[in-house]
């Protein structure tokens, strides 16, 4: 069970909508991925901060047709499950508002801290699973190991991406943030930051992705763990970085939607560690009323009753 | 007595639909067959052993320097390669076949095919590695029928056929290939 936790998704706001040319390069990249030994994609729709939201249309708020893309590759491809993952870059934490809400229409929540502020304040006080960084850009903060460390210890995940590694030059076209970079300059930089994230988390807690928008960038898992290793990541706990982390995440984002306060999981069928991954039975109408899995006590006819004994 | 010790590395090239005009490119997610075909495509004539070497060797330079160049680029060594199955097996030294492996993985053209070359099994002898590619050929080709089946009335391709001939596959001593240095 191999896990890759970003593929991008092909726009990166509300108002356009993904070509077909493009939609059949994701299925692509999903399919060649899935050939290389991947079977759990997450699709992932980044924004910056100042794009608006549609928080009062909830069924707007997930651009990512998860449904038809697995109903079209199912049928030949069973094995493969696909997620949702919203990455909201941040420069300023206090523009950030309305996490709650986004938090039940995806399955993973991302943040990509641009300042030394945002860092601090999504190990802190964001309800995230993953914190991802622009590896083929020079970080302007230094990752200290007690703030990396602190978000290890509460569960949250690094991310690593290598597209920028095999895709030098294509990376650098889609970053307009940092003009002064230029291509030769990405690779050194992403080797850099992998070097800076492997010290500051002591390789805890770190995942690697393909982050690939093409299928020529995507890679076998064993062969992009092989190179990190002669970088510097270490050895023994490199395997982990494709197995249990990102299924760490994914098991922790998809609780965040079908439990209450994380803790318990209501299910009538038998539950299994799948039950709580898989997205396919899920009713969207649950979905997208926040309260739909979390049922309070009193709500249920045994907590109803709980509740009159105690009047008595 | 202490021998030199080797590593033998088996990959596979395999070719990714990056044509968006081409026929393959609608296709490839259709079904699994279409999938595993298109990429393990036969190679092209141009793409031949000493090309491979020098391409590694270059991404070796590129990547790891002079440094990874003399420790691990000069004793790379092709000891194999299929044009028809697009598999090959490289020799290296033991200390360094990390950086091979590292190198390779960086690689994402030949000339101008694009490609993912993807390290299937490293192993002490050659003899490991042969018997593993044969295996995976067979599972390939497993795979591949079961598509079919699930698609129904497609007719093998002419790559399942020269599939099937690579199970058979032996290494004889004329089919390996010593390229100097």
């Amino acid at each position: 069970m191999l896990y890759d936790l970003n593929v991008p998704w092909p726009v990166n706001d509300y108002h356009t909508k993904p070509t077909d040319v493009e939609l059949y390069t994701l299925k692509n990249t999903i399919v060649t991925l899935h050939t290389l030994g991947y079977d759990h994609i997450a699709i992932n729709f980044q924004i910056t901060e100042s794009v608006k939201i549609p928080l009062n249309q909830t069924h707007l708020i997930n651009p990512i047709d998860i449904a038809s893309l697995q109903k079209s590759l199912s049928p030949q491809f069973p094995s493969i499950k696909l997620f949702s993952r919203l990455t909201i870059v941040i420069y300023d934490p206090a523009k950030l508002q309305g996490l709650a809400k986004l938090q039940a229409q995806f399955d993973i929540l991302a943040i990509q801290p641009l300042t030394e502020k945002a860092l601090q304040l999504s190990t802190t006080n964001l309800d995230i699973d993953l914190i991802s960084f622009n590896l083929g850009a020079k970080l302007p903060f230094y990752l200290k190991h007690k703030t990396i460390g602190s978000a290890v210890d509460k569960g949250i995940k690094f991310e690593i991406c290598y597209n920028n590694l095999i895709s030098g030059s294509i990376g650098y076209a889609n970053s307009p943030t940092n003009p002064i970079d230029n291509i030769q300059f990405i690779k050194k930089n992403f080797i850099y930051n992998v070097l800076q994230l492997v010290r500051s988390s002591r390789s805890k807690g770190l995942i690697i992705s393909s982050g690939a928008t093409l299928p020529l960038q995507t890679r076998n898992s064993e062969d992009i763990l092989n190179l990190l290793r002669t970088f510097g990541l270490d050895q023994s706990r490199s395997k982990s970085c494709v197995t249990i982390n990102p299924e760490r995440v994914l098991v922790n984002g998809r609780l965040r939607i079908k439990s209450f306060k994380q803790t318990i999981v209501m299910d009538n069928n038998e539950i299994s560690s799948n039950s709580i991954i898989d997205n396919d039975k899920e009713d969207p109408k649950k979905k997208t009323d926040s309260n739909g899995y979390k049922k309070r006590l009193d709500s249920t006819s045994s907590g109803r009753l709980l509740k009159k004994q105690r009047k008595r | 007595m202490v021998r030199i010790k080797h590593r033998y590395i088996l990959f596979e090239v395999l070719y990714p639909p990056s044509n968006p005009n081409h026929e393959e490119f609608v296709k490839f997610s259709e079904t699994q067959e279409d999938a595993l075909l298109t990429l393990h495509q036969a190679s092209p004539s141009s793409i031949n052993a000493r090309l491979i070497i020098s391409t590694i060797r270059k991404s070796i330079q590129e990547h790891y320097g002079e440094h990874g160049v003399g420790a691990a680029g000069l004793s790379i060594n092709m000891k194999y390669w299929s044009n028809k199955t697009s598999t090959g097996i490289i020799r290296c030294d033991r200390e360094s076949f990390q950086i091979v492996v590292g190198a390779i993985t960086l690689i994402n053209r030949f000339e101008s095919n694009p490609v993912i070359i993807r390290c299937t099994h490293i192993s002490g002898t050659i003899h490991k590695c042969e018997e593993y590619s044969i295996r995976r050929s067979k599972e390939l080709i497993r795979l591949i029928n079961n598509s079919a089946l699930r698609t129904k009335g497609k007719q093998s391709s002419q790559f399942l056929l020269s599939l099937e001939e690579s199970t058979s596959l032996k290494i004889s001593d004329d089919d390996r290939i010593e390229i100097d240095g």
